[in-house]
């Protein structure tokens, strides 16, 4: 695939050595709401290297998917805020204009959205639709831009492609349009892919096969890929970095054989034990996590996950654990009691009467986290 | 954002999405959809209608190729005659041929009626649009303006305006244009509204489209199907409100015939020759109907479409 890709304006040239891509520092998303303040993503953190995944994974309402849109851009200008910093290849592109994002979007950093039911146009043919980056960001005609779409559509194992080009959204099977939506994000070969909850729609066979077709693609293209999602099962196999998010925090990251072979964090402990097994018995019950995630707007002092965690004690629910690192290089927790024995710091020693003067030191808004 | 708790996912899967499960991605469900699709049919009374507005409307426009008598020759030896051979709907008062009549006053009541919705398509529809997508500020300007238009009586405005500045056809059809595009700009914000906030505008917008690519390529396609349908009712909705102002004498001024002065001239006579206006009425009814039909039928035609998909 040799094709000169357009760019006016911006430049991102290779930075020699340098291999990181993205780098996201102390990021906050605060949406303005008729209640208060709502911190959806609450001063995370992370680094990507090129060609590297990251899984990010929470349950619903975690702030993953707000994160991986303020990480983009792609929120709305109005009522919402992003403070920190967003670099791509050195470049900020938090509250960079729409103009300059605009030529990143499509060309550099492309997203596949949740559910391909909606995310496809009803009324446009597909091969028109993954010809539109193309004539978007690239100089060519339509001819190219249909014999592209054709050879995209190939890729992503649309059987007979020829006729795929000619047919309407509404024509295709829920695994279909998600492998038209890949199509589409990866036409201008991004060196950033997002992929928000890819499979969440789909059937289960139809699973992994798309994330079969999303791993072979990213290694083909030496792409970089955030994989969001909340199924332990659907990024154990295919990252290298594990995030794992709670109430707009990340409240544990680690490479992903380490996150699996010594996970410090309760969350992540039960996220997993949720997880269906097929080696269960026929009936088992799921062990869901009791409790609702806690209200964004109102977060109450101490670790967020406190209510619902097993092994909460006092301290717990009144002074918020910081990001620590644990004994493995590059693994992160945030807890008081991690799983398998503390190795960082001690827990301050708080009585229950004490423990208040200890909470508003620890549990107020940090630096830069918006008022 | 998911609306689904943690990992349960596979099992509501299974529940929730079995039908389109079941073809595991290969073909298949295109033969399907086009099964469903070719079932619903529009009718045979809905081609019916089309065919009656594909008629009235070529032979207004061909109307001088026609072997149709002078609308305008006085036949003084035929005043006041019911239908015949001679003349197909009979004559008037002055002795003029009503069947010609009809089909030349078709074309004042036709370019009146569709050029005024052409042109509060133009107004409103662009506004709608772009206030449907845009929001913010502009959307709360021109939607409170819009409101306080559609609060005024149009048709004492109408009246008003047509007796100061005149009632030439072009002047009309503005006029007209103008008292329709508030509507013509509800009905198209509405449309645009809905469907800004689908993924796939999302989807468009991360691929780094511009607003106005966004507007022409994703939403206007949309949009395009329910305006066209609700279009054809504005157009007999104004095709009666010219006859309105015709009949007040206000509309395109005789010896011009339009179907709403051919009711107004008539209205002496209604008595002993009831043809004169039971004519052009017929005309105007039959052919509103036919409208309306078609209008109405796309309209459900293309709601349901989009529903499905």
């Amino acid at each position: 695939m040799s094709r000169s890709t357009r760019s006016a304006g911006l430049t991102f040239a290779e930075a020699g050595s340098d291999t990181t891509l993205l780098e996201v520092d102390d990021l906050h998303t605060t949406f303005s709401t008729g209640r208060g303040h709502l911190r959806a993503v609450d001063g995370v953190s992370l680094t990507l290297a090129r060609s590297e995944t990251v899984g990010i994974v929470g349950e619903s309402g975690s702030g993953k998917t707000v994160l991986s849109r303020s990480i983009m851009g792609l929120v709305p200008r109005e009522g919402v805020t992003r403070t920190g910093s967003v670099k791509f290849l050195g470049h900020e592109i938090l509250n960079a204009p729409d103009k300059e994002l605009r030529q990143l979007w499509g060309s550099q950093i492309a997203m596949v959205f949740q559910d391909p039911m909606t995310s496809l146009n009803p009324v446009m043919r597909i091969g028109k639709q993954i010809a539109e980056p193309l004539r978007l960001h690239t100089d060519m005609d339509g001819k190219e831009a249909t014999a592209q779409a054709l050879s995209l559509l190939t890729q992503v194992g649309i059987p007979s492609p020829e006729e795929r080009l000619r047919a309407y959204p509404g024509q295709l099977s829920g695994g279909m349009r998600q492998r038209v939506m890949i199509a589409i994000a990866l036409a201008c070969a991004p060196r950033l892919l997002l992929a928000d909850e890819p499979t969440t729609g789909l059937d289960v066979t139809v699973q992994a096969q798309i994330l079969d077709l999303l791993a072979s693609l990213q290694k083909d293209r030496n792409m970089a890929m955030i994989l969001v999602t909340h199924d332990l099962g659907v990024v154990a196999t295919r990252t290298d970095k594990i995030i794992v998010m709670y109430a707009g925090n990340v409240v544990e990251q680690a490479p992903t054989a380490t996150l699996f072979s010594s996970m410090a964090m309760p969350y992540t402990e039960a996220l997993l034990g949720s997880t269906p097994r097929i080696a269960n018995p026929s009936h088992t019950r799921l062990a869901a996590i009791e409790g609702r995630p806690p209200d964004l707007i109102n977060v109450p002092p101490g670790c967020p996950f406190a209510p619902r965690c097993a092994y909460a004690r006092d301290i717990c629910h009144q002074v918020r654990p910081p990001l620590v690192p644990a004994a493995e290089p590059d693994h992160l927790f945030a807890c008081w009691f991690p799983l398998g024995g503390r190795t960082g710091p001690p827990p301050p020693a708080v009585t229950v009467g004490a423990g208040l003067a200890g909470a508003d030191r620890a549990a107020g808004p940090g630096p830069g986290a918006p008022s | 954002m998911t609306d689904r708790l943690v990992p349960v996912e596979p099992l509501q899967v299974g529940a929730s999405v079995s039908i389109r499960a079941v073809d595991a991605d290969v073909g298949g469900a295109a033969a399907a959809y086009t099964e469903v699709v070719g079932k619903k049919k529009l009718g045979w009374f809905f081609w019916a209608c089309a065919a009656w507005i594909a008629l009235v409307i070529l032979a207004a426009i061909f109307a001088n190729l026609l072997p149709l008598k002078n609308p305008l020759f006085q036949d003084y030896n035929a005043l006041n005659k019911g239908p015949s051979s001679s003349h197909l709907l009979g004559t008037d008062d002055l002795g003029r041929d009503i069947f010609s009549r009809i089909i030349y006053g078709a074309r004042v009541s036709l370019v009146i009626g569709f050029g005024a919705i052409l042109i509060g398509l133009a107004i409103g529809g662009t506004l709608g649009i772009m206030s449907g997508y845009l929001r913010g500020k502009f959307d709360t300007v021109t939607n409170s303006a819009s409101y306080v238009l559609l609060a005024y009586p149009a048709i004492v405005a109408i009246i008003a305006i047509v007796a100061f500045w005149g009632n030439a056809w072009w002047q009309i059809t503005l006029i007209l244009g103008v008292a329709a595009s508030p509507l013509l700009y509800r009905v198209v914000r509405a449309s645009t509204l809905s469907y800004s906030t689908r993924e796939f505008v999302m989807s468009a917008r991360a691929l780094g489209a511009s607003n106005g690519r966004i507007l022409v390529k994703e939403i206007l396609p949309n949009v395009l199907p329910a305006i066209a349908s609700f279009s054809l009712i504005g157009v007999a909705t104004v095709i009666v409100l010219e006859g309105s102002l015709a009949f007040l004498g206000l509309s395109v001024q005789p010896p011009t015939p339009s179907w709403g002065n051919m009711i107004n001239e008539g209205r002496t006579e209604l008595t002993t020759d009831p043809w004169l206006v039971l004519f052009p009425a017929l005309a105007i009814f039959l052919f509103l109907l036919a409208l309306n039909f078609v209008g109405d039928r796309l309209r459900q035609h293309f709601d349901v479409t989009v529903g499905r998909l």
